[in-house]
């Protein structure tokens, strides 16, 4: 079947059996920034937002996926690179493996919540999974973020 | 899981023809279908059908079929009428993502015994309304697994004045649960139910019985109530924890879900 996704504002066709993932579609398609992590919807490494929402792209029907807006890291560049800056001055960003998905979760925190506190954040960020467990870091430096947005 | 064929039908009708007539299997949020090795012919993806939605209905609230967790976790409407209740009956689920994914039709119609929301619809006395078929007791949904298709449009819930509380154990915070509890008290009645026995939820009727129409029940009818509980409802093993244990939980989790909801 065919289908046709806007991934990070550009509009794509892809050729697809009915039950590839989403992740799958997107990784064969070139979009490598897509990680794949556990494949059992756990980890959130394979986080993408779909109409700004972050969903598991591992977990996800990429026929489900038609005609919607997919927004891989590449397209939140700008506030990535951003963040980024932040996991690295608190040390928080140790292998790499989860930051692609980790970055896409706390950016859609940022525009769904206003003012979170440490166990809001806590609880958004739970399906997202850092293997090197720098979970201390990564608060620190996602509240040093949002400090930094709003001022 | 193997899909043949995948549409998204347009209109209710044309997905409830597809479901009864050819067999489709309804897609909610698809989120078991990596985990899952069946074999679907066809796949008829709901999300096109309007059913997203939370709304008050004069005394009741209606929730679509494929309203996600996080809809229900966020809504004005269910807090208002049930304060943080259904905000933490869907917390244990594993991050927002997968919460934006997960749908109530899903849950619901797929019976799961790990289900928490399924506990604390069971507790409130949800009615479910399936397409051209009619609308359900929960209870009788649960109990009596429906002989062929069907498909869920929506479940209602009473919305008047309501305390209620969902308890739960598990071995980490976003494990499926050992064993979960729900109770509510409404028009001076109390319902309680527990799931994850592991089989799907059951009310405790006799030690809902037990509480009367007693709005702040004292503590020594609590414990007997919760005693009531364990011993009226069937458990089993599974392998986060035997029958035994789930029954010794099973008098914590009522008490405290009493003693929370007569707050």
């Amino acid at each position: 079947m065919t289908i046709q996704l806007n991934i990070n504002g550009k509009t794509e066709i892809f050729e697809i059996e009915a039950g590839d993932m989403l992740v799958d579609v997107l990784r064969d398609g070139g979009h490598t920034e897509v990680k794949k992590g556990c494949d059992t919807g756990s980890c959130g490494v394979c986080t993408v937002l779909m109409d700004g929402a972050p969903i598991l792209s591992c977990a996800c029907l990429a026929a489900k996926a038609d005609g919607r807006e997919i927004t891989t890291i590449r397209g939140l560049e700008e506030e990535a690179e951003e963040f980024a800056r932040f996991l690295a001055a608190e040390g928080a960003d140790q292998c790499g493996f989860c930051a692609p998905g980790f970055a896409v979760t706390v950016i859609a925190m940022k525009r769904e919540l206003v003012s979170p506190t440490d166990e809001d954040i806590k609880h958004y960020l739970a399906g997202n999974l850092c293997r090197c467990s720098g979970y201390e870091g990564q608060l620190r430096a996602i509240k040093k973020y949002l400090e930094a947005s709003n001022a | 899981m193997e899909i043949a064929k995948f549409i998204r039908p347009r209109a209710i009708d044309e997905a409830f023809i597809a479901v009864r007539d050819q067999k489709g299997f309804p897609i909610g949020g698809g989120g078991w279908s990596r985990m899952n090795s069946r074999k679907i012919p066809l796949a008829v993806d709901l999300s096109g059908l309007g059913l997203r939605f939370i709304r008050r209905k004069g005394e009741t609230i209606e929730i679509g079929a494929m309203s996600t967790a996080r809809d229900i976790e966020t809504s004005d409407d269910l807090r208002e009428s049930f304060g943080p209740f259904f905000s933490s009956t869907v917390a244990h689920i594993v991050g927002v993502q997968l919460k934006n994914m997960v749908t109530l039709g899903g849950t619901v119609a797929g019976r799961y015994g790990f289900s928490d929301l399924n506990t604390s619809l069971l507790a409130l006395g949800a009615r479910v309304v399936l397409y051209q078929d009619g609308i359900y007791d929960f209870e009788t949904f649960l109990n009596n697994r429906k002989n062929g298709p069907f498909l869920l449009e929506k479940v209602i819930l009473p919305a008047d004045t309501c305390r209620a509380s969902f308890q739960s154990v598990r071995n980490t915070r976003n494990d499926f649960p050992i064993l979960n509890a729900a109770a509510s008290f409404q028009s001076n009645e109390w319902r309680i139910a527990v799931g994850a026995r592991p089989g799907a939820a059951r009310l405790a009727v006799r030690a809902a019985e037990m509480l009367g129409g007693i709005s702040v029940p004292e503590s020594d009818l609590i414990e007997h109530a919760a005693e009531a509980a364990a011993n009226e409802l069937v458990f089993g093993d599974d392998l986060r924890a035997d029958a035994d244990y789930r029954r010794a939980v099973c008098r914590t989790l009522v008490s405290r879900a009493v003693q929370e909801a007569g707050k």
